[in-house]
């Protein structure tokens, strides 16, 4: 901690102006706006400099400070986004607290902006140093602010993103809290036959890594729940989460499934895409993790029929009421994935009014040997196998009126169906796939599209405008209407039509982003804190996101994110403390009437209305206030405040600004 | 192609069905069989069964109520079917004619008892076939062997050449014993599967009203000096009457006991709970409690 040995009482301020390459001086005068420095009042010593960032310029400002004896600093540069944390460091080796720093931006708000007029820019520089001035004879010294980190994990979503998360935050060491939806961890690509481009079997690469997150003696597996509330900050957050009643005792439950054999109820497995069907005590399929039966009250007729079956081992319940549990934690990584469109309101494809369309999701599931038909791919109409699929690209996807981004993997898993399919059965099958562009830009993508190309597969470009399906009532063939670029347009009778519908943000992504206070992007997935430099992070300091959930990604590309937010987070986790600025709001208790006008503006629930000493005041919780300052702007009484940015301060600014005299 | 559900519906029947891409589940009401008598309704566990009250119209008899079925809340385990006195129901699972809850042991089948010795019938005789209200009973005549002729001779039954058979269609009939009644020879021998009574409260039933009469599948109802009366020995204890009596109270009707095949099940728990008194209820779990016990004490092995 640097030790402020400068008297503070009588403000000596140092000005360091930058040129800045040419950036700076080419349009301002820097000579002049430093001899104007000098004049402005309290300041003791004034220079310009090419770079005062470098380490020739901080090593001049160090000296400065010491030889002068300053005890405020300005550096009449660029944004303080930029350098101001350099900056404060510089001067803390010079024993001055880095919060008697202050920063003049003459470069993106002047010089940049008002090239053409160099007069008024010079006025401008003047005036903004002049304010810089007002503010920094005004500074306080402040503290830092250390919060202490819970070394506990928790990681929604157990997706193939999560699933890497969770190893990797597991086997650095740390106790990771998997919180799923659904009955079983393995997401998305639990449900798919092969993967891209190298067509290995998707459950056999995924199903040993969701044993593994079952077994890890650092994981626990919160499965069938739901997020109910986040409250806290980095280093300190508090999840309730409802685990939802199975009516099965998991600890008791074997997985034998001897009840579901006894079980007489049937209903549609979502798992399959209601293609086929599970009984009302079942997982929803057979690789599941934990795999632990859940009864489904909604179809179950209560025969007892499983009670009987399980026996002596007991692990039904019927009386399992939902609990709600509180996990605290130091990060959460958040990796809920995607859903897909249902296409039925897409009138022109005939997606639920004729039988033999189906999704790209559904075929999938035709495709996979454990799926509803045994890897038989057969029409709806008649059950027999088609002699000629055309597949359509882009359904819904990169349509201004509907989703305007691209969904990502579709064309690649297009690519892997048609293979499939042409390797399978040969000349006994023709495949149209009716595209647009076909993205295949990762590694051995291309490969596989020219893989696809050679095989026989017909390739028909065209626009993503007027394509419609009919149907052949008699038949129930399908002809795909399209147009080429050209405008011409081409008419294509298959026995069966394959949609690769958009995928879209999951019903509950708004709700949990509410909830962890960040925000969406466009489209509705989690938006990124900087989407090229930082794109695991959130805008709240220990909130990452991996996977589909904050853009549609593939497999490999969920993966790495999986692990790169596991690194992420064990950068927070691993620290002994998460130092935050001290610029947060303030409260005097004493001015406080509890009037709950700050609670009602603060846009991160930074602030509530506690009962303390006997008075109801406003209370900041520390690591959740971003200083943003609204609450002080509210606040009626002038109750808050925050450091360095009073009240005081601030009209002094504002006069600066004027031109008046102090 | 997303899961469909499909209901249609015409005089003769009410079809409702679920297609998933694999399988295809389909339930009928016939009509024509339907009474109106909402036990289905009552035992539904869906809670998909509604009643449809159809009004008198011009016509001066009340025709039965009917029902609805939601077709998206159906589950397809036929409970309803193997419940329904009159076998109004059939559920298919691809088409073929299913009972998944009688097959999985988790539900009962309704004993129809009927017994007939057809050796001692009269020669000719159609009394039964023509009596019963829900024409399950089809008769036709066989020229008797030689050696039937024989047996005959040797049990002492009247000689005679032509036999009768009969064949009951367990699926429809409701055993109110109308052909025991009629019988002239006493040969047929019916156990009804529901017990219980029925009770028509003089001074809350509104003379001219004869609502219950005109519903009541099996004549157990008659009017006597313009006054409903019952016949106690040919009722069914449906509930058909009941769903049309306008006062409440007027007509009394309470299930004590159901007969069916031997069962552990907690649905048929509940639909003795919602079918009989409570009373009836007792009885039966009682009866299953002390077989419990009975069983237990049997493989505990005591020393007497
Ligand atoms: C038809 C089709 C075929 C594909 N084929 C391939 C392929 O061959 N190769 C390839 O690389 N990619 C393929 N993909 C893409 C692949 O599915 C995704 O890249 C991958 O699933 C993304 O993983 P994820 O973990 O981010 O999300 P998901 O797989 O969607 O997993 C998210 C998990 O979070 C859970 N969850 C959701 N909401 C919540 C909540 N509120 N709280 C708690 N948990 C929640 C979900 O239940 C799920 O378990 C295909 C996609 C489709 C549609
Ligand atoms: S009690 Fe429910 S879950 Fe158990 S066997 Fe019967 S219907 Fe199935
Ligand atoms: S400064 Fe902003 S974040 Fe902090 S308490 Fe006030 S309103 Fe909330
Ligand atoms: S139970 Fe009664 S109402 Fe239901 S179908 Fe059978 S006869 Fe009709
Ligand atoms: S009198 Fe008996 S058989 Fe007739 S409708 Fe009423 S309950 Fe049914």
């Amino acid at each position: 901690m640097s030790k402020n040995k400068l008297p503070l009482d009588s403000p000596k301020i140092g000005v360091f102006v930058c040129q800045c390459g040419s950036n700076i001086s080419s349009v301002i005068d820097v000579e002049d706006l430093t001899r104007f420095s000098k004049t402005l009042p309290n300041v003791a010593f004034a220079e310009n400099m090419n770079y005062p960032c470098d380490r020739n310029g901080q090593q001049k400002i160090v000296e400065a400070i010491k030889r002068y004896r300053l005890n405020r600093v300005i550096v009449a540069g660029c944004s303080p986004r930029l350098y101001e944390p350099t900056f404060q460091s510089c001067i803390s080796k010079a024993d001055l607290n880095p919060w008697l720093f202050e920063m003049a931006n003459i470069r993106e708000a002047v010089s940049w902006c008002h090239k053409d007029t160099p007069l008024e820019a010079a006025d401008k520089a003047k005036d903004i140093l002049r304010m810089a001035v007002a503010k920094a004879r005004l500074l306080e010294p402040l503290e830092p602010i250390n919060l202490s980190i819970n070394k506990n994990v928790m990681v929604i979503g157990g997706g193939i993103a999560g699933i890497n998360t969770s190893l990797d935050l597991a086997n650095m060491g740390y106790k990771v809290f998997v919180v799923e939806k659904t009955e079983s961890i393995g997401g998305k690509m639990a449900q798919l036959d092969k993967t891209f481009p190298t067509l290995d079997c998707s459950i056999c690469i995924e199903g040993p890594k969701m044993v593994d997150v079952g077994r890890h003696k650092n994981i626990e597996i919160i499965s069938f729940a739901d997020i109910l509330k986040v409250d806290g900050n980095v280093g300190n957050f508090k999840v309730t989460i409802r685990r939802n009643p199975r009516y099965i005792i998991a600890k008791n439950c074997t997985g034998c499934g001897e009840c579901r054999d006894a079980c007489p109820i049937e209903y549609p497995n979502t798992w399959d895409m209601n293609m086929g069907v599970r009984k009302a005590i079942s997982v929803p399929f057979d690789q599941a993790v934990p795999l632990v039966y859940t009864i489904n009250k909604d179809h179950c007729i209560e025969c007892y029929k499983c009670v009987d079956a399980c026996g002596a081992r007991n692990a039904i319940d019927f009386d399992q009421k939902s609990e709600e549990i509180e996990v605290k934690v130091g990060a959460i990584v958040v990796s809920i994935g995607y859903e897909m469109h249902d296409p039925v309101d897409m009138d022109e494809y005939g997606y639920g009014k004729y039988d033999n369309v189906v999704t790209a999701m559904e075929l999938e599931r035709l495709l996979l040997a454990a799926g509803p038909t045994g890897g038989k791919t057969v029409r709806a109409s008649d059950g027999h196998k088609p002699h000629s699929i055309a597949f359509i690209q882009c359904v819904g996807s990169r349509d201004i009126n509907k989703y305007e981004y691209c969904s990502g993997f579709c064309c690649m898993y297009t690519l892997k169906h048609a293979v499939m399919l042409k390797e399978k059965y040969k000349d006994d099958i023709v495949l149209h796939v009716f595209y647009t562009d076909m993205r295949s830009n990762f590694k051995g993508y291309e490969e596989f599209f020219n893989r696809a190309q050679k095989s026989g597969i017909k390739f028909i470009r065209v626009k993503l405008e007027n394509r419609f399906i009919t149907e052949d009532s008699t038949t129930k063939n399908l002809t795909v209407h399209a147009e080429t670029e050209d405008g011409k347009p081409v008419q294509q009778e298959v026995e069966m039509v394959v949609l690769a519908n958009a995928a879209v943000p999951t019903s509950k992504t708004a709700e949990l982003a509410k909830m962890l206070n960040i925000p969406l992007s466009k489209g509705g997935f989690f938006a990124e804190c900087q989407p090229k430099i930082r794109p695991m992070d959130t805008d709240v300091p220990g909130v990452f996101v991996a996977g589909a959930c904050h853009g549609l990604i593939d497999i490999p590309y969920s993966v790495s994110q999986g692990s790169g937010a596991a690194a992420e987070a064990a950068a927070v986790l691993s620290k002994s403390s998460w130092t935050i600025e001290p610029i947060i709001a303030k409260v005097n208790e004493d001015l406080c009437s509890g009037c709950k006008v700050c609670t009602s503006v603060c846009g991160y629930n930074a602030i509530n209305i506690e009962k303390i000493d006997d008075k109801e005041a406003a209370r900041v919780t520390v690591g959740l206030c971003r200083g943003c300052g609204i609450c002080g702007a509210a606040c009626p009484t002038g109750a808050i405040t925050m450091p360095n940015y009073t009240d005081k301060q601030m009209i002094a600014q504002v006069r600066a600004a004027l031109g008046e005299k102090n | 192609m997303p899961m469909k559900h499909f209901k249609e519906e015409s005089i003769d029947k009410l079809t409702i069905s679920q297609i998933l891409y694999t399988k295809q589940y389909g339930l009928t009401v016939d009509r024509n069989l339907c009474k109106g008598c909402v036990v289905c309704k009552l035992v539904c566990p869906r809670e998909a069964i509604t009643l449809v009250s159809i009004p008198k119209g011009s016509s001066d008899r009340i025709p039965p109520p009917s029902v609805d079925i939601d077709e998206n809340k159906c589950d397809f385990h036929a409970i309803c079917a193997v419940t329904c006195p009159f076998g109004a129901i059939q559920v298919t699972v691809n088409n073929e004619a299913k009972l998944p809850t009688v097959e999985k042991d988790a539900y009962p089948t309704l004993i129809r008892d009927i017994q007939i010795d057809s050796e001692r019938c009269q020669p000719d005789c159609k009394i039964c076939e023509d009596k019963c209200p829900l024409n399950a009973i089809s008769i036709h005549f066989e020229t008797l062997t030689n050696e039937e002729k024989v047996a005959r001779k040797e049990k002492n039954l009247p000689a005679t050449s032509k036999k009768t058979v009969i064949d009951v269609n367990k699926k429809i009939c409701a055993a109110c014993r109308l052909c025991e009644a009629f019988c002239p020879e006493k040969v047929i021998k019916v156990t009804k599967f529901f017990d219980g009574s029925i009770k028509i409260n003089q001074k809350l039933c509104p003379q001219g009203c004869h609502n219950c009469i005109d519903v009541c599948p099996v004549d157990a109802l008659y009017l006597d000096n313009n006054r409903v009366h019952v016949n106690d020995m040919f009722c069914i204890y449906c509930g058909a009457c009941s769903n049309v009596c306008p006062k409440p109270q007027a007509l009394e009707l309470s299930r004590t006991s159901i007969r069916h095949t031997p069962i552990k099940s907690g649905t048929w728990n509940k639909t003795l709970e919602k079918l009989t008194s409570t009373s009836g209820l007792n009885k039966e779990l009682g009866a299953k409690r002390v077989d419990k016990i009975k069983t237990l004490v049997k493989s505990l092995n005591l020393p007497r």
